[in-house]
Parts: C-alpha cells; structure tokens; sequence
C-alpha cells in the first residue's frame, strides 16, 4: 500500500541514501527561501523600528512644538480632505463609466488612467507645471484672468489629486466590476430608474471597496512629496505639507523630522488597521453573492 | 384574461435565436440544454438585451415593437424577475430587498411599506427573516425572499430562472410542491426557465424545448415522452 502510494507521487525509487540525500536538499532549500523571506521582512520593519526606538518621549513632545509641525499639519488635513472630496465624486462616476465599458476606448481610458501610479511624482509635478505654469498649456490662458497656480494651496491640492486619484479609480472601477450584474436587472425591473439602481443598488452594494479605495487614495495624498514640491513648493503655511516639513526639519531639527514621521506613520497605521477591520465586515456581514465577472451595458447598447 | 406573448430574435456570437410563444394562467416552462438561450430570452423580455427583431406584449400593452420603434424601458415594463442567484441586495435585510420593490411602484409611507413587506414575506413563509442580510440566508429562504421582493411590485407577469437549481435535495423537494401551488393563486402569466424536468413537470403541462435558439417542441411532458422531436428531447425527457 505505502509503496504504492510513493511510486504515484514519483518517489522512493532508489537507495534509502537517494532517499536520505534528496530529503537533505529538500531542507536546505526551505532554510534558504526561509531565510530570503525573513531578510526581507526584517528589512521592511527595521527602519520603522528605528523610527520608534531611537526617539525619546521628551524629544517627541519637543519635536512636536516645532513651529513648522502644526502650520503643516492644519495644512496637509485641509489639503487632504478636499483632494479626497475632488478625488471621489467624478472618479465614481469614471469607474462606473469605466466598468460597463469593454471595448478598446475602455481599456486605452484606463491605462491612462493608472500611468501617474507608474510615473515617478517629480515628473508628475514638472508636467503639472508645463501645463498649469504661467507659461503652461493652459496656464498661459488662465493667467490672461489673472489665475496663478503653482505654488498656491491649490496647487498643492492638486497635485495631491493627481498621484492619488488612480488608486480610487482602479479600486471603485474593480468594485463595481465585481457586482453581481443581475442587482442591476433586479432593481431596474422592480421599477428603479438607472439613477435609483445606481444610488440605491450599485454604489451602496460597492461601497465597502469605494470606500477601502478612498482610504488607500487618501493615504497616497497625505504622503505626496515629489509633485508637490515641483508644482507648489516648499510654503510654511502655504505649501508645506506635513512630508516637506519633515524635509525641511532635516536640516533645522532632526527631533521634529522624526517627530513628524512618527505621527505620518501612526496615522498611515491606524487607516490599515481600520481598512483590515473594514474587509472583514465586509466580507462577512455583506456576503456578495458568486458574481459574473461584467457588469452589463444599458439595455441592448 | 392575462396574458404575455412575443417573438424575438436576435444573433449573440454564434447563437442565432428566433422564439415566438406565449404564456396565460399556466406557467410556461421553458427547458433546453446549456447555451441555447434561455436565460438571454428572459433578458429580452425584461429589457436587459434588445433583440434585434421582435415584439412583445402584455395583456394588449405592447413593451417592445421594433418595426415601430417602441422600447418601453425596463421599470416599466411591469415584469416580475428573480435571476438564477436571486439577485438579493447585499447591502439591504430581508425586509429592506422586499421594501425597495415597493418603493420604486408607488408612494406608500414608511409604516405602510414596512407593513406590505412583511405581510409578502409572511406569504412566502420567511416573515421571521425579515431582519436577516441576504449574506446571511440558505438557498431557499433567499429564493423566497426575491420572489416576495418580485412580487411587491405588483408586476403582471412573472420570470423565474432556474428557481430550483440551486438548492439541496431537500428544500428542493418542498420548494417544488410549494412553488407551483403558490404561483397558481397568484394567476400571472409566469415563464419558468428550468433545466431539470422533474422541475419542469411539477410547474405544469405547458413545456417549450428551446434547442439552439428555436423552440424544438411544445407539449406536457407525457407529449414530449411519447413523440420527442429531436435526441435532446427524447434524452431529457425520459422517452421509451
């Protein structure tokens, strides 16, 4: 019996020492993909460790109270906020546009969609300014009624929009992928206008993902640095996020960098933790039915 | 007297479908192997696909004429629909999925929609679930759930995809007694698309054999045992 059982799984031909040899770098191999594995987990949680240990409570408080900390604070939540909130509503919209599409115009509208994920922050910010500079594409127009935007609050809102925004779209645009599309049949056959299926069906069955990609959008924004700096600059009050104020701490005073970094980092854990919470109800209590992969188009369209 | 009645045709990849019935009092069982369209003609009738020729009507009322143009859209089309997987709303109870049929019809106040709704669910035997998330219910109680929810809209002709497919063996056998009684108080004109002809035989006489996007034969099951038209016929129903 045993042995027919080895012969099926292509083993135990051979010498007991075959046996023995083979077993042998079979554990070796494990060790070392064990290994590579905890090298790397080590490497992702060390600077964050760091980042904890090597900052006393006193120094925390004092690099709190640095003067740069709560300009760049007020700053980063209000920029944030109305990022999210310019981020959210038309990228539904686009998602859901998205969703129901299948042809080539469909994909080449998501593609561009996901390229400021891809394209490195700094080059987004240079293109910002190339098209919304004084001398920009369509900068020069706006400047002819007086609209300046680089280097204003508003330019660093969007700038935020612009690294950010993809990660909702793809979130909400797979979300409402995901929904079983006979709701849709359902809701319209019990008499819902498509804007009350959309309302009352589509977007609250979605909005455990819309709202995970909200998160993970806003997240993004609150760590935007690159773009900002090419497009807004470096403005206690203005400009200066709470990542610049980390930049611009550096060289005044390291407690307040690191003061800074702890509180991004405590904020960025707390949404994970929220977020995985999130899943699991979502999950659970929501239960999606086994769903066909499409969403279907407008009747016969 | 109710009564629904269509043809449709319409090519979908390499399916070329062209039917043409009607179904009264009796419910009309529409049977047929994988891929033949049945499921895409329940569509059609609800508004979902547009055939590319064809004309449906309901006690006079016509939905769709494409020779004159006229498309009536969907939620108006009075049509009671519950797909295979029920199409329960996630996100909204029991009572919630039955309200919002009430809701979408006519201007009821709240206590009244409340009330209307468990009444539908108590007809259906599963008032004690009212609270209940869809997530969070068997088979049979989500069927009888989207069937009360069909209902609340007060449509004037039912469309059920595979209502029994998806349940164990038990509940499928009480389902199976319970429904077709159920549905002969109601008297809507009713299609019943099923694969499984024991399914097929306890919701009545009337079985149309849908084969490649044609209707194959039309008959009670006794008809289609003793003279089957085509192979699928004969298999499926049991002949010799």
């Amino acid at each position: 019996m045993e042995s027919h059982v080895c012969e099926r799984v292509g083993v135990a031909r051979g010498s007991v020492s075959d046996r023995t040899l083979r077993r042998g770098r079979a554990a070796i191999a494990y060790a070392l993909c064990g290994l590579a594995a905890a090298m790397l987990l080590a490497f992702l949680v060390l600077p964050l460790v760091a980042l904890v240990v090597t900052m006393r409570p006193a120094d925390l408080a004092a690099g709190l109270r640095d003067p740069l900390v709560l300009p760049a604070l007020r700053l980063s939540l209000l920029t944030t906020s109305v990022s999210l909130v310019l981020v959210v509503v038309p990228g539904t919209a686009l998602a859901w546009f998205l969703a129901r599409r299948e042809d080539a115009v469909g994909r080449w509208i998501e593609t561009a969609v996901q390229l400021p994920v891809v394209i490195p922050p700094a080059v987004g910010g240079l293109a910002l300014l190339l098209a919304l500079g004084r001398k920009g594409l369509l900068g020069s127009s706006l400047a002819h009624f007086g609209i300046a935007i680089p280097f204003t609050t508003l330019a660093v809102v969007l700038a935020e929009v612009f690294v950010s925004a993809p990660f909702f779209v793809i979130a909400a645009t797979a979300a409402f992928r995901r929904l079983d599309p006979s709701l849709w049949i359902v809701a319209r056959s019990l008499g819902a206008s498509p804007f009350r299926a959309f309302f009352r069906v589509a977007l609250p069955a979605a909005s455990p993902s819309l709202i995970a990609g909200g998160a993970m959008s806003w997240a993004r924004s609150l760590g935007e640095f690159g773009a900002t700096l090419m497009f807004a600059g470096n403005l206690t009050g203005r400009t200066q996020t709470l990542p610049l104020a980390v930049y611009t701490a550096l060289e005044s005073d390291m407690r307040a960098a690191q003061a800074i970094s702890l509180l991004l980092v405590t904020i960025a854990f707390a949404l994970l933790l929220v977020l995985r919470r999130g899943a699991a109800a979502g999950g659970g209590a929501l239960g999606f039915p086994p769903a066909p992969p499409r969403w279907p188009r407008e009747p016969g369209r | 007297m109710s009564r629904l009645s269509f043809n449709l045709e319409r090519r979908i990849g390499s399916l070329d479908l062209a039917v043409r019935f009607d179904a009264g009092e009796r419910p009309l069982v529409l049977v047929g192997p994988n891929g033949a369209g049945k499921t895409t003609v329940l569509l059609m009738l609800i508004g979902a696909i547009r055939p590319q020729r064809g004309r449906i009507e309901l006690d006079g009322d016509v939905l769709l004429d494409t020779a004159s143009g006229i498309d009536v859209v969907p939620e108006e089309r009075g049509l009671g629909y519950v797909p295979q997987d029920y199409g329960l709303f996630p996100h909204l109870t029991a009572l919630g999925n039955v309200a919002f049929g009430l809701e979408c019809r006519r201007r009821l106040r709240r206590a009244e929609r409340r009330e209307r709704a468990l009444a539908l669910l108590d007809e259906l035997e599963v008032g004690h679930l009212a609270a209940r998330l869809p997530g969070s219910l068997s088979g049979g109680e989500g069927q009888r759930v989207a069937l009360a929810r069909a209902l609340a809209s007060e449509p004037r002709a039912l469309l059920l995809d595979e209502p029994l497919a998806a349940l164990d063996a038990s509940v499928r056998r009480q389902l199976r007694d319970f429904l077709p009684s159920w549905l002969a108080t109601r008297k809507l004109p009713t299609i019943v698309v099923t694969h499984d002809a024991a399914d097929a035989a306890a919701f009545g006489e009337d079985i149309a054999v849908l084969e490649a996007g044609r209707i194959a034969q039309r008959g009670t099951l006794g008809d289609l045992r003793r003279r089957p038209a085509t192979p699928f016929v004969a298999e499926w129903a049991g002949a010799g």
